[in-house]
């Protein structure tokens, strides 16, 4: 009983302290606002708020790929982001990429829902 | 508490793994034919063997024109001589099928009993050419279309029957991944096989109609009139998921394979009648 209650105890302390990291994790998968800016800062800061942003857009890319959901022209998005950072054009550049995250999420989302929803529609 | 996190995992396991979409292949099937022949009453079973023209007049009418000079002839005549080619080891190709050309497209695609992955013609084809140290055709190129054409051809007439053995684990797992495939929406449009094969298919898709899903295999490879030149199946099914604007996969892909094991079980009983033209 006492090996239960310990178990049990754990389990809850284990989910108190993952609460904060899961949440960190789906911040961090999320994409950010077209309308968001490049601060007009520093070019080291242009670059490095770039390359953030752009990491998340190719990581839901990826998991989007693996789930075999991938949109069209997502990874053609990408390289025309890659393309207007290396020109210097960084709002251009953002703004793209904002596109092809926002493509790479809703084509995650599609492949969830469809996981369960395509058994509604064979035909009986 | 031990007990019930196992039924608990357990529980979420279950959920987790595949399951079989409420009927078996044979009620599948049933439902599906059925579902085409009361859509499409005046249509003959045998038919939908000739996919859109089954349906459309006017393009039917255009197609029987067409086939009084087939534009796939070229293609027939490049397989047969490729077909005649013997091997460095002596052998050919009616080594690897064990029977003759005309006796070869209405068996495929099938599910490999060792590795339990579903062989479809083209990639027989390529098996036999490893088999005996050739090297392997593009998928897509021009060897192998026409080779397929040329087997297609001597094959018309006879009728699929496609086997998925309840039994086995490995095909019934491709048929069902070949179905979930078919009845998935994908791409930017959200839309699945079915959704414009199926619900929507004797309508208008801007110019043209949709075609039944019924059948879709049985005349491939086609002459395709707007490329100038032949396709496969999966260059086709690869054209569709463009046009939903997903990203297509490879051909003769896992995803692709097992989609064609799903069609063709369903077009079972009508006639092999590939190489076929198409606009």
């Amino acid at each position: 009983m006492r090996v239960n209650n310990m178990i049990a105890r754990s389990f809850f302390i284990l989910m108190f302290v993952l609460q904060p990291v899961v949440a960190v994790s789906a911040e961090e998968s999320k994409c950010f606002s077209p309308q968001e800016q490049i601060p007009a800062d520093s070019p080291g800061n242009q670059k490095l708020h770039f390359e953030q942003q752009f990491n998340v857009a190719e990581n839901l890319r990826q998991a989007a790929a693996s789930a075999g959901a991938e949109w069209l022209k997502t990874e053609s998005l990408l390289v025309r982001a890659r393309e207007e950072a290396a020109s210097g054009n960084w709002n251009q550049a953002l703004q793209i990429t904002a596109k092809a995250c926002q493509q790479a999420e809703l084509a995650l989302q599609q492949a969830q829902y469809e996981s369960e929803a395509w058994k509604s529609r064979v035909i009986k | 508490m031990i007990k019930a996190i196992t039924a608990g995992l357990i529980f979420l396991f279950t959920l987790a793994v595949h399951q079989p979409a409420f009927a078996g292949p044979a009620e599948d099937r049933r439902a599906f034919v059925a579902y085409f022949e009361s859509r499409f009453p005046d249509i003959p079973f045998a038919e939908y063997a000739n996919g859109i023209y089954a349906i459309d007049q006017d393009a039917r009418n255009q197609w029987i024109e067409i086939e009084e000079f087939p534009p796939y002839e070229f293609a027939v005549e490049q397989g047969e001589s490729l077909w005649q080619e013997t091997f460095a080891d002596g052998k050919s190709y009616s080594d690897c099928f064990n029977s003759s050309e005309a006796d070869v497209r209405q068996n495929y695609p099938r599910v490999d009993g060792l590795t339990g992955e579903v062989i479809t013609l083209d990639m027989a084809i390529n098996l036999c050419r490893e088999e005996h140290g050739q090297k392997s055709f593009e998928f897509g190129g021009e060897e192998i279309l026409a080779l397929s054409a040329f087997i297609a051809f001597e094959s018309r007439g006879n009728v699929f029957d496609i086997m998925v053995d309840e039994d086995d684990p490995q095909a019934l797992a491709a048929y069902e991944e070949g179905k979930r495939f078919y009845y998935s929406k994908r791409g930017q449009l959200n839309l699945s096989c079915a959704d414009c094969h199926v619900a929507s298919a004797g309508q208008y898709v801007r110019a043209d109609h949709l075609s039944a899903s019924l059948g879709h295999p049985t005349h491939f490879p086609v002459y395709r009139s707007k490329l100038g030149s032949m396709l496969s199946l999966h260059q086709r099914v690869a054209g569709c998921i463009r046009d939903v604007r997903a990203k297509p996969f490879d051909l003769q892909s896992t995803e692709y394979r097992n989609l064609e094991y799903f069609l063709t079980y369903m077009s079972n009983g009508l006639e092999a009648n590939g190489p076929g033209a198409r606009k």
